[in-house]
């Protein structure tokens, strides 16, 4: 319990900070998707295509104008290369500086002539759309989201009933949870999509007057990219369903996230169109208007959505450091409401850094402000969501664990189940649960961490590739050396990312492994705990050897010939070094056999004793008068063990031929039954002492045979045992072992001479001697 | 319409057959009447609700029957008065042409008026037709047909005024001319019957708009009266719970999709299919009386004494403990489904 308490208040700290980073990320990602729309905008003199709309491109390219602007280009694209290459930095910074100066006075230009804007645009739309196209475009527009939306009631009168069961479901594990997730934002985008098959297939069905179909597609688009913004945001927040949420917010804050995200992606999504829709407005229209119209557009949109950023930003922050529970009480506490202060403030110093970098029309450094401002909190976010997912998961199992155990007490009431199940899950939910997933936390966090940091190097490159100091040319300096980075950070993350899966997974086993206590027997994990410590030394030199090559590689050194030379003593060394080698292979198996572990006693060939310690070479045996055997792995051929799973003792009584079997019987019996009692032994005793009958009769006597099975290693006590009480109940029974008697007849009534006694007892002698069975073999150590 | 997807004559040609009825004076005062009486319940209910915070199907089902009225007013009166006073006469390919290329915003209304009413009227229909036991075996037929009509109408309708503006370009129909403003009908001037009409047509849309505006304030004036917070809690069948606290007013069923819980409502909120009822377990407060319509229902479901229907009982300040009776994701096909209903009750 105590645990999943700290998860929840964990989570608390977390959640302000993962939603406002949500909000920007999602801010800027589309802003540099719509990166080329926009530079378009700002380069008035250029008319480029939108890339956003492929049909929208494939129709422009039908237009004799955009294939002009294509050829001319085409003729401008190698002037600009060898320019590249030409000139150096200083020009290039020049160039940079004109740029923005250039743009300075435009902006100058734009804000005089701001008032005049409106106007211009209703001038500009007057005279290429009547009202009259205007009006029939809207209600074409209206007829095609009838369509759309027509289809998509379809769509949800047949699945809608599926998607309510999905979001009623109640999930056992985070996997689970994942997949429902899944396939509900499956089910959502169905409707999605069957909304645009609708709208937009019924829009390509009809013949159009190019400005009304401009303007309608770019309305249709605007309303398919908010409601695709809006989908996405509602697989991760679900705010509706707080069992298929991703994200450790409660309802309100998940709600407010929803909504906020939704009036930016809105807000980005139509001030982009209007500027595109004035652009190509201006582009067509035969009206002279001021060149820089648009670019006022363009900078009061974006200034619009930077605003309406920077208000979901504050509004969120201030929402989560006033959280207040269902009942009115603040669940914020004082350093987590500092913290969406801190976070708020920051993002929004970014988010103003990147308006103010795109209106002077620095967009490679504009880009690079995005992504180092936003490479960090980022990777705080995400971080904090796979923590965020393993604690839930954890808190899963340990629910689910619960219940378990809450079903074995169905008597008693509900509120008294759950707390007694607590309490015993308490114990062990160390050990149990919360390991089962700490392996991958690690790694997850490493391998997100890593997709990041690529991904950021590679929108760096395109900024930049784009960009003034283009790296198109490869044989500068610079581009060099950011490919010698790059080629750096990918080996380092690489190697990171092996070496931490690795060390984990090595060392969780390490942790799992408990030395056995004197005089027990090692549990199987003994046996990699010698080699596995090995193995992460062998690890970290072959990763550090391979980074190192490969940061010599990408220095441009020729690594041929060190690989050639470590090749060579390689194979010098493993000449040298074949019984070793031999040894090492042929250890590492017999481990993976589980042929024997420390603390067991074997035999190999004619040698005797316990393991007592394994080098990575060689076995150390003691036998058990004290001698060391050093058996190197490359020696073993067959082994015995003799500490696995259980011993059969045998022992064996010689009574006498009058002896009651039914008493013996009876008393072996209670014996066993008193040494299975006996909690001394009770532990090691797998079948106690059982009488086997008489096993064989001889001269003189029967044998009677007693068995028992105990663990390896006990049996002898237990014999020992066993013999004392024997004795004891056989005296106690007027049960005598039987002796060995020689029995001479004299045939003769007169008293024997001493030299006839000699001979008698001589020739008893003989026949006791030559009757004597043969040495018990010595079985014990 | 739809038919206005192959050809303008063919539709102009069934006009007659489809306007047959509603063109004679019973069926026009018929149709009239039925609209003013729909409005008038429209009004109560809205005045009724405690609070506006609806589930998706509602919020359209109100929004579009707000906006019916101003976009048929514009219709219904301009044919009514067009026919009487203009001596318009209102077939199709002069509709077509006059939305089109006269008066395009018009267009826009009645395309507006078509796809609102659709939608009010389906969202009507759907949410009475669904408890019907044959319902199930014949919905999912009706579902693509509900769909199929106003679309094609609406790509008929598209479709016919691209035809329009393509015989207008080819001059083969020339623009309507406007009439004459001084033309005498029945000793008046076309000019002044036009000033009329448009007078008589913006008086009846103010008239509505104070009408809503009326109702609002009434039942501002009464909600006022209702102060204070509840607090519900709920016992769910796998022995879990969950308890709320909000405003007082809303009925127990809008609470529950206010605060997004589940709860099973087929006929949305109406009292008619008794699928939201839970069992009250105990409350601080009285619980009103049910109503009768409610107690027709709680009867015909033989459901014994403290069960109620959420979307009819509103709780008081104070506290409450229920428990629903029925799973959210209750079908029509359960609902008919005498064993599992009386499965539910027994517990």
């Amino acid at each position: 319990m105590k645990h999943v308490l700290a998860v929840f208040e964990r989570s608390i700290y977390l959640k302000n900070f993962i939603a406002m980073s949500f909000v920007v990320l999602f801010t800027v990602m589309m802003g540099i998707s719509a990166q080329a729309q926009t530079d378009t905008s700002v380069n008035p003199d250029v008319a480029a295509p939108s890339p956003n709309d492929i049909r929208e491109f494939q129709r422009l390219l039908g237009d004799t104008r955009i294939q002009n602007w294509l050829k001319q280009a085409a003729e401008a694209e190698p002037s600009i290369e060898t320019k590249g290459s030409g000139v150096g930095m200083k020009e290039q910074l020049l160039l940079v500086v004109q740029k923005i100066k250039q743009r300075r006075a435009d902006l100058r230009e734009a804000w005089n002539g701001i008032s005049l804007t409106p106007e211009i645009i209703t001038v500009i739309w007057q005279s290429e759309m009547s009202d009259t196209a205007t009006l029939q475009a809207i209600t074409y527009l209206v007829i095609f989201l009838v369509v759309g939306a027509g289809f998509e009631w379809l769509y949800v009168q047949y699945f809608g009933q599926r998607l309510l069961r999905l979001e009623l479901q109640k999930f056992v594990n985070l996997k689970r949870r994942v997949r429902v997730a899944l396939a509900r934002a499956a089910l959502i985008f169905g409707s999605l999509f069957v909304f645009a098959l609708g709208s937009v297939g019924t829009f390509l069905s009809f013949d159009w007057p190019s400005m009304v179909e401009l303007v309608v597609l770019e309305i249709l688009i605007v309303i398919l990219v908010v409601r695709v913004g809006i989908t996405v945001s509602r697989f991760f927040l679900s705010p509706r369903v707080e069992d298929l949420r991703l994200v450790s917010l409660d309802r309100r804050e998940a709600k407010a996230v929803h909504f906020w995200l939704a009036v930016i992606v809105t807000f980005g999504v139509v001030s982009l169109a209007i500027s595109s829709v004035f652009e190509k407005l201006l582009i067509a229209t035969t009206l002279v208007v001021p060149i820089l119209a648009n670019l006022s557009v363009a900078v009061m949109g974006m200034a619009i959505w930077a605003i309406v950023t920077l208000i979901a930003i504050w509004r969120i922050a201030s929402l989560i450091a006033n959280n207040r529970d269902g009942y009115g009480k603040p669940s914020a506490n004082a350093s987590s409401r500092t913290s969406a202060r801190f976070w708020a403030l920051y993002l929004s110093i970014i988010v103003g850094a990147i308006f103010l970098l795109w209106v002077i029309n620095t967009n490679a450094v504009m880009g690079s402000v995005a992504i180092f401002g936003l490479l960090y909190p980022a990777t705080v976010m995400l971080r904090n969501w796979v923590d965020y997912l393993f604690d839930q998961a954890e808190s899963m199992e340990f629910l689910l664990e619960q219940s378990e155990n809450s079903e074995v007490l169905v008597s008693e009431g509900a509120e008294e189940i759950a707390d007694d199940a607590k309490n015993a899950a308490e114990p062990e939910d160390t050990t149990s649960y919360s390991r089962r997933y700490d392996t991958y936390r690690p790694i997850v966090r490493r391998i997100v961490r890593f997709t990041l940091i690529i991904c950021s190097v590679a929108g760096l490159v395109l900024i930049w590739n784009n960009g003034v100091f283009s790296f198109s040319d490869r044989s500068t300096l610079e581009s060099k050396i950011f490919e010698i980075i790059v080629d750096i950070i990918v080996a380092l993350l690489i190697a990171d990312l092996v070496w931490i899966w690795a060390k984990t997974a090595i060392d969780r086993r390490l942790a799992d492994y408990v030395p056995p206590e004197d005089g027990h027997a090692p549990g199987p994990e003994a046996r990699m705990a010698t080699l596995l410590p090995l193995l992460r030394v062998i690890l970290m030199v072959t990763l550090l050897t391979m980074v190192g090559l490969s940061v010599l590689a990408s220095f441009g050194v020729n690594i041929a010939p060190l690989l050639a030379g470590a090749g060579v003593l390689g194979v010098a060394i493993g000449f040298g070094a074949q019984a070793l080698v031999r040894d090492v292979v042929a250890g590492i198996f017999f481990l993976i056999d589980d042929a024997f572990r420390i603390g067991e006693y074997i035999e190999v060939e004619d040698l005797q004793g316990t393991v007592e310690s394994m080098s990575i070479r060689s076995l150390r045996v003691r036998h058990h008068r004290g001698a060391v055997h050093t058996i190197p792995f490359g020696e073993l051929k067959a082994l015995t063990n003799y500490s696995r799973d259980w011993v059969i003792m045998k022992l064996e009584f010689r009574i006498p031929f009058d002896t009651d079997m039914q008493l013996v019987k009876k008393l072996v019996k209670k014996i066993g039954a008193e040494l299975k009692e006996n909690p001394e032994f009770s532990d090691s005793i797998i079948e106690t002492l059982k009488s086997q009958g008489v096993r064989r009769m001889e001269e003189f006597n029967m044998v009677m045979g007693v068995k028992f099975m105990t663990k390896p290693g006990e049996q002898w006590v237990i014999r020992r045992e066993a013999y004392h009480k024997v004795r004891d109940a056989f005296e106690a029974n007027g049960i005598g072992f039987a002796e060995r008697t020689v029995k001479v007849e004299v045939q003769s009534d007169g008293p024997l001479s001493d030299a006839t006694k000699d001979a008698v007892m001589g020739a008893a002698q003989n026949a006791i001697e030559s009757n004597l069975p043969a040495p018990p073999v010595p079985d014990e150590p | 319409m739809a038919l206005g997807v192959f050809s303008i004559e063919w539709v102009e040609a069934s006009r007659p057959v489809f306007m047959m009825f509603w063109s004679t004076f019973v069926g026009g005062n018929i149709l009239v009447g039925a609209m003013i009486i729909h409005v008038f319940l429209g009004m109560q209910s809205l005045y009724l609700r405690n609070t506006l915070q609806m589930s998706s199907y509602d919020v359209i089902q109100f929004a579009s029957a707000l906006l019916i009225m101003p976009l048929l007013i514009p219709h219904a009166w301009g044919i009514i008065g067009g026919v009487a006073l203009l001596n318009y006469k209102p077939t199709f390919p002069l509709m077509l042409q006059l939305f089109w290329i006269d008066t395009p915003l018009e267009g826009l209304r009645q395309v507006l008026l078509v796809v609102v009413a659709w939608v009010h009227a389906c969202i009507g229909l759907f949410t009475w037709l669904k408890l019907k036991v044959w319902w199930p075996r014949i919905a999912p037929f009706t579902y693509p047909l509900a769909v199929a009509i106003p679309v094609l109408a609406l790509l008929g309708f598209a479709e016919g005024g691209n035809s329009a503006l393509a015989l207008l370009q080819a001059g083969t129909v020339l623009p309507i001319q406007p009439a004459d403003p001084a033309v005498q009908l029945d000793g008046v001037t076309f000019s002044e019957n036009f000033a009329f009409l448009t007078t008589v047509k913006w008086g009846m849309l103010y008239g509505y708009c104070i009408l809503v505006a009326a109702v609002m304030i009434a039942r501002f004036i009464r909600l006022r009266a209702i102060i204070g917070m509840v607090e519900i809690h709920y016992q769910n069948d796998d022995g879990t719970s969950k308890s709320i606290r909000t405003k007082a007013g809303a009925s127990l069923l809008e609470i529950a999709i206010m605060n997004d819980i589940p709860h099973a409502n087929l006929c949305r909120g109406r009292g008619r299919c008794g699928t939201c009822r839970v069992l009250v377990e105990n409350s601080s407060g009285t619980i009103s009386q049910p109503s009768d319509l409610e107690q027709a229902t709680l009867t015909r479901l033989n459901c014994p004494s403290g069960v109620r229907l959420a979307c009819q009982l509103k709780p008081k300040v104070g506290s409450i403990h229920i428990k629903p009776l029925m799973e959210p994701d209750v079908e029509t096909k359960n609902l008919h489904d005498t064993t599992t209903g009386e499965e539910v009750l027994a517990q």
